[in-house]
């Protein structure tokens, strides 16, 4: 195959050295290919601390620019290669100890090659290490590149410039080479899109297997990126016409239902669609009879469907409008944002409720009683106009007034007599329907008021459900801006609307995020006034209203000639006064009317009760257990004394369990929080490092197993599998950003290394435990299986451990790199190498905690809808 | 009758039942609608394109800030004018539909929010976003230093690899912290 006989050169052209301020090393190097289909170029500088060997080295801080902290990165249709590292302490280097340098060149045949890196098709796969692959891929270790002649006008640029560890201002070729990156350029083609699906039902294909590994799988069927390659000599179109045809087959794996979903799942047009779709099924069972035409009756069922359907979508928007004031409330959450809406859904909530007891009072209270109306006592008030205000004189003796209600018990069996009212056991009439307004009025207020409060804790559990939540995010700006617009949204003015409410929410969450001022509150005062007579009657209630009225126009002038933030703020503070005015005011009016009350003699309520209660016995014998239940536990303090009591303790004991639950959700988050501690981005309060990851390209697997630590504190790396060529995963706390087979970015819960395995058996193997839309997957990794990108995870623990990459491991590493078998490790050069794996891992450690900074909660979900 | 035969994906009810968010009721009345924005002597041939400014005559995309953009991602056409197909159409109609998945969503999202189609969200492509939000009047557009903020806060929250701009993985990323997102994502006919 074309794809073997790749070979390809590079040369070194030019290498300076800079040494003051610091040192600066920037070499040019040439790489040519024989074949110009070559877009995926790895290169890696395996045995740079080999090479520096014989140096006096101590320290040696390295830092890529890359996605990945690794010394490997992929570009994509392009062949210029920018790469920063940071030398801050190479002492007395000079040209001729840097040359020798051997720089290993990675390309992966495949991909198309078209053009620039900004159309590149960056479709490939991180994934897949099996052993064929270097069928396609070729490896060139070039230790003495100066050997090879050929050049051909394409560069490799190692620009070294002492820079600061972190350092987030990439160069612009950096930055090139960045946007190449697969994750930034699957959105963009159609072949990336195609070769993506072409993976995802690869897994479709390996979850039915019992074995999950790769070797099941014939070599046409291996989600490899070099199977793309096999045809690499042919023209950009059949290129991807053969990515399809391996979609194709793959889809044809798949039952019927596995396919039409994973056809849906894809971004991809009609016509692509249709045409795989007619493929899969050409190629397998043979295309099914196509029905030319439909029957004319099927016709007229689909037109009465949608017929009926539209009857429906209007009907549903009839009943939408329905609602009270929609408009108007959407208006106020346009201006004012949600939280302003709250309250007047607040209040709209309060006139339901308003509405519902006026319902039930007027059923069973008012409309009995107008019913059956008391002989009017005195018709001889003269009405002087001022009863329309003070709701005096002639009104007492409507049903507008509890006074006019009787204490009576109304019968319907007894509607030929005029005096109805007159006590139900009058001889001759059954009373076959009683009512006992008394009775009625207790437990109708009871009722509602009960009803009210289940409601009310019901929906208050509810809302306390939806919100709560243990991390309080800074923000969600990015949620905000990304996901809010509601595209049915089709009406002029709802669009601009929604446009108000969204900018109006912008500008709130942004103000918060700056950290607002505390608004200031002014005392307010009231006064009061007595008037005499029937008019002081009305005074109070004058004075209220006025002061009702007037005082928000005041406060809202007050609040223009104050200046704040967020126009959210302006009405916060607004309502706050408003609340508080309302508050006074309601304490005033308690205070006088207490004052009022507090004159009459105390006791004749309880007195009342209990004549009552004997009325009621002699009266209606059916209801004796109502006064037994008065008797006992009314008159009876000590069960008002025990009821009290056992109420109190269980708020009490409530509020206990709630606070205890704060106490230990504040006690898991701080656990959490010392377990995988992470240094917040140049910020200095958290300690010790986060989990982390780690990737070494080398050619076979290693398993890294050794401590690394920070500032005293202890990290411990349970397990790192190193692949060739490979840089994959991100980790973070007890998640992880990942990259491994089949381009599968996923989170990982927790990652634990099978040490007593390890131990037991001499094998390297470590157990990974991913979840991806809520399936969770175990992935066990052993030496032999183990080709998945990189994952490893560094878990805090003791002080004992010592902090140091393992030499022998490092320079089994870097051995793995040289051809001949002859070459040696030097000390000092797997010395430098374990300095630049723990500069690396300090790398990540930091993007790490970088993510976990911008994740903000537990499960890191980075691919909701991923398959794995 | 005429509609069948024009309908170019319309061959067979199966066919249809698989094609994705869209079944035959809704290919139909999508087919009306389509026909309705040709000029009447287009409608026998198949592949004739609507102009964007056709497009944009239709209820529901008259007023979305995002209607040239929609057009544009789902525009299959060489001149890049936005005209559409009868299957660009339905591709349109399907990713709003109500049973395309997050996925799919989310992408057509991502691409509508890439005012310069270069495969990522930078800092213009989201501050014409929030622009698009805002709205064109003059009282809800942020100011510069609003603006400036707002877009800063954003790449911290969402752009996890740092390098300035928001890619296709880091969008589906917030976005799949958005609970209200699909069924805001829709377009009804």
């Amino acid at each position: 195959m074309a794809a073997r006989n790749i070979n390809f050169d590079m040369d070194l052209h030019h290498m300076e050295i800079k040494k003051a301020p610091s040192l600066h090393l920037t070499v040019t190097a040439s790489i040519s290919f024989r074949s110009k289909k070559i877009d995926l170029i790895c290169v890696t500088f395996p045995s740079l601390a080999c090479a520096l060997g014989p140096l006096a080295v101590r320290e040696v801080v390295l830092t890529l620019d890359l996605d990945c902290s690794s010394n490997a990165f992929w570009i994509s249709g392009l062949t210029t290669v920018a790469l920063r590292v940071s030398l801050p302490n190479l002492l007395g280097l000079d040209c001729a100890d840097i040359a020798p340098w051997p720089v290993s060149v990675v390309a992966i045949v495949d991909q198309q090659t078209s053009g620039s890196l900004d159309q590149g098709h960056g479709a490939l796969e991180l994934e897949d290490l099996s052993d064929e692959r270097r069928d396609h891929v070729t490896y060139l270790a070039a230790p003495s590149w100066a050997e090879h002649g050929q050049q051909r006008g394409q560069d490799l640029e190692v620009a070294m410039v002492n820079d600061p560890l972190i350092d987030e201002r990439w160069s612009s070729a950096t930055l090139r080479v960045l946007s190449s990156m697969p994750s930034r350029t699957i959105g963009r083609s159609r072949g990336a899109i195609i070769s993506q699906y072409y993976n995802r039902t690869m897994q479709l294909c390996r979850r039915r297997q019992t074995r999950p590994t790769i070797r099941d799988f014939s070599r046409s069927a291996r989600p490899s990126i070099r199977g793309y390659g096999v045809e690499s000599d042919c023209g950009d179109g059949s290129e991807e016409e053969r990515k399809k045809d391996q979609l194709v087959n793959n889809l044809q794996k798949l039952s019927i239902s596995d396919r039409v979903r994973m056809l849906r799942a894809m971004p991809l047009s009609v016509a692509e669609k249709s045409d795989l779709r007619k493929r899969a099924y050409n190629y397998k069972e043979g295309r099914p009879v196509s029905s030319s035409q439909m029957s004319c009756c099927s016709r007229l069922k689909y037109y009465i469907i949608i017929a009926l359907r539209q009857s429906w979508y209007s009907w549903l928007s009839f009943l939408h409008s329905l609602q009270l004031w929609q408009v108007p409330l959407k208006r106020v959450s346009g201006r004012f944002g949600t939280g302003v809406l709250s309250y007047f859904l607040f209040l709209k909530i309060l006139l339901f409720f308003n509405i519902f007891l006026f319902l039930i009072n007027g059923f069973f209270l008012v409309l009995p009683q107008a019913i059956h109306r008391p002989p009017p006592a005195n018709l001889s008030q003269k009405f002087t106009g001022l009863e329309l205000l003070t709701g005096g004189g002639s009104f007492t003796d409507t049903v507008m007034f509890y006074g006019h209600y009787s204490h009576r018990t109304l019968t319907s069996g007894c509607r030929h007599s005029d005096n109805a009212s007159v006590p139900t056991d009058q001889p001759g009439c059954p009373p076959r329907l009683s009512f006992n307004m008394p009775l009625a009025y207790f437990f109708t207020i009871g009722v509602s008021f009960f009803i009210t409060c289940i409601i009310l804790v019901y929906s208050m559990s509810k809302s306390f459900g939806k919100s709560f939540r243990i991390n309080k995010s800074q923000g969600y700006l990015a949620v905000k801006v990304f996901s809010s617009w509601d595209f049915k949204v089709i009406k002029r003015t709802s669009v601009r609307l929604q446009s108000e409410n969204i900018c109006t929410q912008l500008k709130d969450l942004e103000t918060r995020v700056l950290e607002t001022r505390d608004l200031e509150t002014r005392d307010l005062e009231t006064g009061q006034r007595l008037l005499e007579q029937q008019a002081s009657l009305l005074a109070l209630p004058v004075v209220v209203s006025s002061l009702n009225l007037l005082m928000p126009g005041l406060f809202n002038a007050v609040g223009w000639m104050e200046v704040y933030d967020s126009p959210s703020i302006r009405t916060y503070v607004a309502i706050f006064r408003n609340l508080l005015l309302k508050v006074s005011m309601l304490g005033v009016l308690c205070y006088h009317w207490l004052g009022r009350v507090a004159a009459d003699p105390g006791k004749l309520l309880l007195q009342a009760g209990k004549q009552w209660m004997l009325e009621l016995k002699t009266a209606n014998p059916n209801l004796t257990w109502l006064t037994w239940i008065h008797t006992t536990m009314v008159e009876n303090p000590l069960f008002l004394f025990i009821s009290a009591g056992i109420f109190l303790m269980v708020i009490y004991f409530h509020t206990q369990v709630v606070d205890g639950q704060r106490k230990v959700i504040s006690l898991l988050q701080e656990q959490i929080e010392n377990k995988y501690p992470w240094r917040p981005p140049g910020g200095s309060t958290a300690s010790g490092n986060p989990i982390l990851y780690l990737s070494v390209s080398g050619e076979k697997l290693e398993a890294l197993h050794e401590p690394i630590s920070r500032e005293g504190r202890c990290t411990r790396m349970q397990g790192c599998s190193i692949t060739k060529g490979r840089s994959a995963a991100l980790t973070q706390g007890h998640h992880s950003f990942i990259t491994f087979k089949r381009r599968y970015w996923g989170h990982v819960e927790s990652f634990t290394s099978h040490r007593s395995t390890m131990r037991a058996s001499g094998k390297k193997a470590f157990k990974l435990r991913g979840e991806t839309n809520g399936s969770e997957r175990i992935f066990y990794f052993n030496q032999s299986q183990c080709r998945a990108g990189t994952v490893g995870e560094l878990k805090m623990e003791d002080r004992e451990q010592e902090v140091n990459f393992k030499k022998e491991t490092v320079g089994k590493l870097l051995s793995l790199f040289f051809r001949d078998e002859k070459s040696r490790v030097s000390s000092d050069a797997a010395t430098l190498m374990t300095e630049m794996l723990k500069v690396f891992v300090q790398e990540a450690a930091r993007r790490a905690a970088k993510q976990a900074e911008t994740e903000d909660n537990h499960t890191v979900k980075s691919d909701p809808n991923g398959q794995l | 009758m005429v509609v069948y035969e024009q309908i170019p994906i319309l061959s067979s009810k199966t066919r249809c039942s698989e094609q994705g968010g869209l079944i035959l009721i809704s290919l139909l009345s999508a087919h009306k609608r389509f026909m309705e924005l040709l000029a009447k002597e287009d409608r026998s041939s198949r592949s004739t394109r609507v102009t964007m400014d056709k497009i944009l005559t239709m209820p529901e995309l008259k007023s979305n800030p995002f209607r040239k953009r929609i057009c544009n991602v789902f525009s299959t056409s060489e001149l890049k004018d936005g005209s559409l197909t009868f299957e660009d159409f339905l591709d349109l109609l399907s990713a709003f539909s109500d049973s395309a998945t997050l996925e799919i969503k989310s992408h057509y999202a991502f691409r509508i929010f890439d005012f310069d189609d270069d495969g990522t969200l930078d800092r213009g492509d989201l501050e014409n976003l929030v622009n698009c939000l805002t709205g064109e009047t003059d009282d809800t557009r942020l100011t510069p230093e609003e603006m400036r903020q707002l877009i800063s806060n954003i790449l911290e929250e969402s752009d996890i690899d740092k390098d300035g701009t928001v890619n296709l993985s880091e969008f589906q990323h917030v976005i799949s912290r958005s609970p209200d997102f699909v069924s805001s994502f829709k377009i009804v006919l």
